[in-house]
């Protein structure tokens, strides 16, 4: 269907309220109006009822006569003019004889769209009617697409609050994450000449590093990482994290107080305000690895124990052993009973200490067996 | 005996006593005796390359530089296993060292000390070479 054709029918289908004290006029109109095409048409010789049977039957177009008794034209042009801001677009088509310009003016003044002067010409009559109609057609559409834009409008504002709020709510959660770790993480950027100043680090920096957040904005990594102090070792650091985007490494910084303490870093590389960026979370071992370095001297102490137990100790043990069985052969005990049990007690108590060495050397080698797994 | 007796151990008591030992059972009237793992390697060296003895040796594991372990890795590069046999005496407990020596070809016995009179009397009826 063509757009005018389109148009064509909307207009036909309208409503039209025709309000004329003489009969006549109507039953004229109406029929110019069937002609055209018009069958939603509606009409009274009673102005007083005019008011009602707008509000009742809401018509697109009204035709309205002036000069009525009781409730002229004017007035009811007056009373439209104070509640159209709550109706939709209604054109008035005013029917007068009057050709008074002053009678014109102030209908229109009173929100009058056109005028058709009695009497009627049946071609005008129709033309007009329809260039009104059209207009309210058009006018209502544009309306419903206003309306439907400023739908849209609303909902897309909706939806763009919303993704504020969960943006905000993230923002919290991290910023919470980020301020209450017990790590020291530092964010700064990166690229070929070095790493820039700390552009950002959390309260945690200020145990860590013993810098406050603000000092830290003046400062790089070169500045406390001693590992920087040679130069391949960043070119080797950054060539890691560039290939793998996350990098572990153990290194030793330097805190204010210049004192030194080993750390666990954990780079990550990340894309900021279009420059790549590293987030730097550092973990203090230092206490770590000196209990381990306790651990594994005490293990070096208790292997040597060990080893003391198992070949020192038993050395003379076993001599003496082999002493007492070679005086047990000499047949010695034949001599002096008493003497035979003697040797038998320094024997059996030699056992004894043989197998509490024993039982150590077992115990240290499945010890170390464990500690190799 | 078709063999001539060397004894290594760098504990002289043990040297009197392994001495005595093997005189008593009558293993060996006259054994060699050496403190060191170089004093045996030394000897070893004078003979090893010509028409030699049969040799039992009785090895200490722990000595000073030169141990056991090192004279077992001279006997290793020697290749004379069919001539030169030894027994481990020591007073090591541990499984590891037994574990080790059953690597070494010429090893054929390990014994924790002390060494008993009743194994070397039993070690005479046995045919070793």
């Amino acid at each position: 269907m063509s757009e005018k054709k389109r148009i064509k029918e909307a207009i036909l289908s309208h409503k039209i309220l025709i309000v004329d004290d003489q009969l006549p006029n109507i039953i004229l109109l109406e029929n110019i109006l069937n002609l055209t095409g018009f069958n939603d048409i509606l009409s009274t010789t009673e102005s007083t009822t005019a008011l009602d049977k707008i509000e009742q039957h809401k018509p697109d177009i009204l035709l309205l006569d002036l000069m009525m008794p009781e409730v002229t034209g004017f007035d009811i042009l007056a009373e439209l003019e104070k509640t159209s801001d709550s109706r939709d677009f209604m054109p008035v088509l005013v029917l007068t004889a009057d050709t008074n310009p002053r009678s014109k003016e102030k209908a229109l003044k009173l929100g009058a769209s056109d005028f058709l002067t009695k009497p009627f010409d049946i071609s005008e009559v129709s033309l007009r009617i329809q260039n009104l109609l059209t207009t309210k057609f058009l006018m209502d559409e544009l309306k419903n697409q206003n309306d439907h834009l400023e739908d849209q409008v609303k909902i897309r504002t909706e939806q763009l609050l919303l993704a504020k709020e969960e943006a905000e709510k993230n923002e919290k959660k991290y910023r919470l994450l980020f301020d209450a770790n017990l790590d020291d993480i530092n964010l700064f950027y990166i690229d070929e000449s070095g790493p820039s100043n700390f552009i950002e680090s959390n309260p945690a920096s200020e145990s860590v590093l013993g810098y406050t957040r603000e000092e830290l904005l003046h400062l790089s990594v070169k500045d406390i990482d001693t590992g920087m102090e040679d130069s391949a070792y960043f070119q080797e650091k950054l060539q890691k994290l560039l290939e793998k985007g996350s990098l572990e490494f153990e290194t030793i910084i330097r805190k204010k107080s210049g004192e030194l303490r080993n750390m666990e870093v954990k780079a990550n590389l990340f894309e900021l305000e279009g420059k790549t960026a590293v987030l730097n979370i550092y973990r203090d071992i230092t206490e770590r690895i000196k209990f381990i370095d306790a651990i594994l001297r005490q293990n070096r102490a208790f292997k040597e124990i060990a080893w003391i137990q198992s070949h020192v100790v038993r050395a003379p043990l076993a001599r003496m052993m082999g002493v007492i069985h070679l005086l047990t052969d000499m047949e010695l005990e034949s001599k002096d009973p008493e003497l035979s049990k003697f040797t038998k007690m320094i024997l059996d108590s030699a056992f004894e200490l043989d197998q509490i060495i024993r039982e150590i050397s077992e115990k240290t080698s499945e010890a170390q067996k464990n500690q190799n797994l | 005996m078709n063999f001539d007796l060397i004894i290594v151990d760098d504990d002289a008591e043990y040297i009197f006593f392994h001495k005595l030992l093997a005189k008593k059972s009558g293993l060996s009237e006259d054994p060699l005796t050496f403190a060191s793992g170089e004093e045996v390697i030394e000897h070893l060296e004078k003979v090893v390359h010509e028409e030699m003895n049969n040799t039992l040796i009785f090895l200490d594991i722990y000595m000073q530089d030169i141990d056991g372990w090192g004279v077992l890795d001279y006997l290793q590069k020697v290749q004379k296993h069919d001539k030169i046999k030894v027994i481990l005496i020591t007073s090591s407990v541990s499984m590891d060292d037994k574990k080790k020596a059953i690597h070494y070809p010429s090893v054929i016995e390990y014994i924790e000390k002390p060494l008993m009179m009743n194994y070397l009397i039993n070690l005479k009826s046995q045919s070793l070479f």
